[in-house]
């Protein structure tokens, strides 16, 4: 009997062992639900630069959990109130998966010297973890045309200057066939603008039925006349701009154009009489609210411009119109004011912008 | 005119080899007639508003299977059951249908070896082989209940927990004088789907055991069982499948003069290996389990405890064990659909009445997936005791017998999940089942059968407060048996079930992975009465009219809710 009983014994530590020899250690069985264990823990939650410079670097966060879990970190602006949103499901929160490059997922950008609020929640859990970081520097989003914060209007000389002019653009101007047209022209402030609190804003209406509002443009310094928009790849640019519809019933009626003006045979001044291409881009405003517009500079359409040339000629745009009109050639006898509003527009040459 | 040639074969083969005096033919038998008629009360939800749905049935069969077995010497035995099943209705010879149920050829080689060849009942142990009970079902349910499960048991080949397979098996003992007393050895293999070429593959399954018996006080064995595809009978976009289960088990007893003690223990390993020639993917895995018994016994009072713990991985796959005798989402037959007040017949789900009496939601071939189950019958051990990823204590706990004044069963499972399934925290699984028969007839000493039954299955399951995973489920059984005058009996009993809560069920691929998850929030009241006679000519033989009355009330969508009646006669002998 005493044999038997250390053969059982024997099986059942045999069986143990059997058995043991598959560990099971994996954290769990199946793909990941990603909700917080019962036990979840996260280490508190670090930015890698309490004042990131995102004009020459990143950021990141870290934290660390004792699960696999689905998190999702929200970074708002106190004052512009952009959101930047990482979402994952992992163990740790990483430069692999929380880099930030100061770019934004909603149409407000983030402004420099704002503080930035991140918040990590975790699914399943009913704690967060916070951080703050303060922008020393916004995110350079190529060349910048107009961001209409700083811009002084000046309505009587018809022309005005950027007091900070972006890489010395030159005169801004406006212009409008028929003094009633154009109700007005102005810099205003506008809570939901996409960059910075300032807008440009043209109000009219096409009281002689031309179709033609007003329009308002930039020129580029002389000499040399042209803009020098760097040394990227001009052959990708893009023209990326803001721009707000008002989604009126009247509004749907209205457009508004892009026009590029080159200077192609270098006669240092911008000549509206055909002899050299304008190509144009034109946008329907029947929607309403801000929208960014980004398109491929060969994508305008020429407007006008001689046989000898008529080709998209980045590196000799010496002008930028900025057209607001009615739809159709016959014009509209509105009486009603319709308005548009334009913000942050930019050049980019490494492909479209990324906000 | 196939049947009657048929019959005039059979005929000329009994009397041929009747003829023969070293060829003793002897007949067996089944018949079975029943008759029975279901209506919806026409109040119920599921069907007040729809017009296209049949609300109520009259059907009914004859079935007379005729077992024709021949011995022709004490080395070969051969057997053959001829079915003649006539529906209700249809005039005799007119709508009959006469087919083979089951061929079976016995023969014994070298005076040593029993080969059996053809539809066999076959099994092993409760991981390798096994068709495990249908978890509704108990020994404790009134005695109408019994009368309905034992036909679709009888129609499914349910006989014990084997499954019934189409194949050989050949086993032989060999007894020793000295040192051990006998090795026993089994073989056995078996097709269990045979290959359409398109998305059927042929499927084999082989098996074997072997053990040794030290004495009466020790016993080891081994165990294997294999399925596997036959490469190239399906196409290269399905899945091949091949898994191969090892186990080895023991038993070891101990007696004094008034206790039995007993050990019982068995572990193994499987491994599977999955592939699919078009996407050039294959899966292989191995897991195994682990299962300790510790079992006391008095000698001369009827009382017995058992306590285990066994472990299951989350990757063992055992296709023998783990495949369920009942398909829970399939739809049953009976009055199969209603409509809802927008006017879109539904299908009805089937019900704990269903699972009794329904032979469409039995499953009768091997699964080499875990099939889909549904909680509310069972969320412990959808899969039997080899229910992969659970851990934990068993208990049993056994007095009286099913004769005596008292008879008490009760199992309770402590069990977890080896792993959490989706995240760390792991479910947590409580299963209670206690019955109790009172033979009342034994407090005054009368000799005609009075016995009072209940039971019940309660089952809790908890997960994390993250994933609010809750999930509750109640049955309970009561029965009542009175015999008034000798043989006739007066018969009643319900089946109550209740369900509701949050699980989070695993959406499985076809290489047995969980692919995704289900939320289901079941909240359901399933309620079966039954009152009925029966009159037993003889053990085998007897008659019986039963009424059942059936409640099904879904909580979460009362389009579902239902009542209905069945009245249903049967006649069944058997010799």
């Amino acid at each position: 009997m005493k044999k038997i009983a250390t053969i059982v014994m024997c099986m059942v530590a045999g069986m143990i062992v059997f058995i043991s020899c598959k560990r099971y250690t994996d954290e769990f069985y199946g793909p990941g639900l990603g909700l917080a264990p019962d036990n979840f823990t996260a280490s508190a939650l670090t930015p890698s630069d309490l004042n990131p410079n995102f004009s020459t670097g990143k950021m990141h966060f870290t934290s660390t959990f004792n699960a696999t879990v689905r998190w999702k970190l929200t970074l708002t602006g106190r004052t512009s109130g952009a959101i930047k949103l990482f979402e994952g499901l992992s163990k740790d929160l990483s430069v692999s998966n929380t880099e930030w490059d100061g770019s934004t997922d909603t149409i407000k950008l983030f402004r420099q010297g704002e503080d930035v609020d991140a918040v990590l929640t975790v699914l399943g859990w009913k704690e967060s973890s916070t951080a703050t970081v303060k922008i020393a520097n916004t995110k350079s989003h190529g060349f910048i045309i107009g961001s209409f914060d700083n811009i002084n209007v000046n309505n009587a000389s018809r022309n005005w200057q950027d007091p900070t002019p972006p890489n010395g653009s030159g005169y801004w101007w406006f212009y409008s066939f028929d003094a009633n047209e154009l109700v007005s022209v102005d810099k205003v402030v506008d809570p939901g603008a996409p960059q910075g609190s300032h807008a440009i804003k043209i109000i009219g209406k096409d009281v002689n039925t031309s179709y033609f509002i007003g329009q308002i443009g930039l020129s580029a310094p002389n000499p040399p006349g042209i803009f020098n928009f760097g040394s990227g790849d001009l052959s990708n640019m893009y023209f990326n701009y803001y721009v707000k519809g008002a989604g009126t019933e009247a509004s749907k009626d209205y457009k508004f154009v892009v026009q590029v003006f080159e200077d192609d045979n270098s006669s240092g001044t911008i000549l509206y009489d055909g002899s050299e291409d304008k190509y144009i881009h034109e946008i329907s405003l029947k929607y309403e609210g801000w929208k960014l517009h980004t398109i491929k500079y060969t994508d305008f359409v020429l407007d006008a411009g001689p046989p000898a040339y008529r080709s998209h000629t980045p590196s000799r745009i010496a002008g930028i119109g900025f057209f607001f009109g009615a739809k159709t050639s016959a014009g509209l006898s509105a009486t009603v004011p319709v308005e548009v509003s334009m913000d942050y527009f930019t050049i980019t040459t490494d492909g479209p912008m990324v906000p | 005119m196939t049947y009657r040639k048929c019959i005039l074969f059979w005929a000329g083969v009994c009397i041929g080899l009747s003829a023969m005096a070293q060829s003793p033919v002897y007949f067996t038998g089944y018949g079975r007639a029943l008759v029975g008629k279901s209506l919806y009360d026409k109040k119920s939800n599921f069907v007040k508003d729809d017009t296209t749905s049949k609300k109520q049935s009259l059907d009914g069969n004859f079935v007379f299977d005729l077992g024709v077995n021949v011995k022709t010497s004490d080395q070969f035995k051969a057997n053959a059951i001829l079915r003649f099943y006539n529906a209700f209705g249809n005039f005799f010879g007119s709508g009959s249908v006469m087919e083979f149920r089951q061929v079976q050829i016995q023969t014994v080689l070298a005076k040593k070896v029993l080969f059996e060849l053809g539809d066999l009942d076959m099994g092993l142990t409760k991981y390798t082989l096994y068709n495990n009970n249908e978890p509704t079902s108990s020994e404790f349910e009134a005695e109408p209940f019994k009368i309905r499960r034992d036909i679709v048991h009888y129609e499914n080949f349910n006989n014990g927990n084997k499954w019934r397979l189409q194949g050989a098996q050949a086993s032989s003992n060999i007894n020793f004088n000295k040192g051990i007393q006998k090795i026993s050895l089994t073989a056995m293999g078996a097709r269990t789907i045979a290959s359409d070429y398109l998305t059927t593959p042929d499927r084999l399954f082989f098996g074997g055991q072997a053990r040794v018996k030290q004495s009466k006080y020790f016993e080891i064995g081994g165990n294997v069982a294999s399925l596997a595809d036959i490469a190239g009978t399906v196409r290269d976009t399905l899945v091949s499948y091949d898994n191969t289960v090892l186990s080895g088990d023991f038993k070891a007893s101990y007696t004094t003069r008034t206790l039995n003690f007993g050990v019982y223990g068995e572990t193994g390993r499987s491994f599977y290996d999955f592939s699919k020639t078009a996407t050039k993917e294959r899966v292989k895995k191995f897991d195994g389990y682990m299962d300790v018994n510790a079992s006391v016994a008095h000698r001369y009072v009827p009382f017995s405890f058992n306590i285990g713990y066994r472990l299951v991985g989350p990757d063992f796959t055992s296709p023998g064990a783990q495949t369920m005798r009942v398909l829970d989402y399939q739809n049953p037959i009976l009055l199969p659909t209603g409509g809802s007040p927008a006017g879109t017949i539904m299908d009805r789900q089937s019900m704990t009445f269903d699972r009794m009496s329904d032979l469409n939601v039995y499953n009768r071939s091997l699964s080499a997936v875990l099939m889909t189950f549904n909680p509310v019958y069972n969320n412990a051990t959808p899969y039997g005791v080899a229910t992969p990823n659970r851990q934990g204590v068993s208990t049993d706990l056994k007095y009286g017998n099913k004769d005596s004044l008292v008879y008490v069963n009760v199992h309770a499972e402590l069990l977890s999940e080896v792993l959490g399934v989706g995240l760390s925290d792991k479910r947590r699984f409580t299963l209670i089942q206690p019955g109790v028969t009172v033979n009342l007839n034994q407090l005054y000493g009368g000799k005609r059968m009075l016995a009072l039954s209940g039971a019940m299955r309660y089952e809790d399951t908890k997960g994390s407060n993250a994933t609010g995973i809750d999930f509750t489920s109640t049955m309970i059984d009561g029965s009542l048996t009175v015999e008034t005058l000798k043989g006739l009996d007066i018969t009643g009993g319900l089946k109550m079930l209740q369900a509701s809560g949050k699980e989070l069920l695993a959406v499985r691929d076809d290489f047995n992975r969980i692919a995704s998850y289900t939320l289901v929030e079941p909240n359901v009241e399933q309620m079966v009465y039954a009152a009925g006679i029966r009159y037993r000519f003889t053990k085998y033989i007897y008659l019986a009219a039963n009424a059942f009355m059936l409640e099904n009330l879904n909580k979460s969508n009362t389009v579902e809710n239902y009542k209905m009646n069945q009245y249903f006669f049967s006649y069944i002998m058997r010799f």
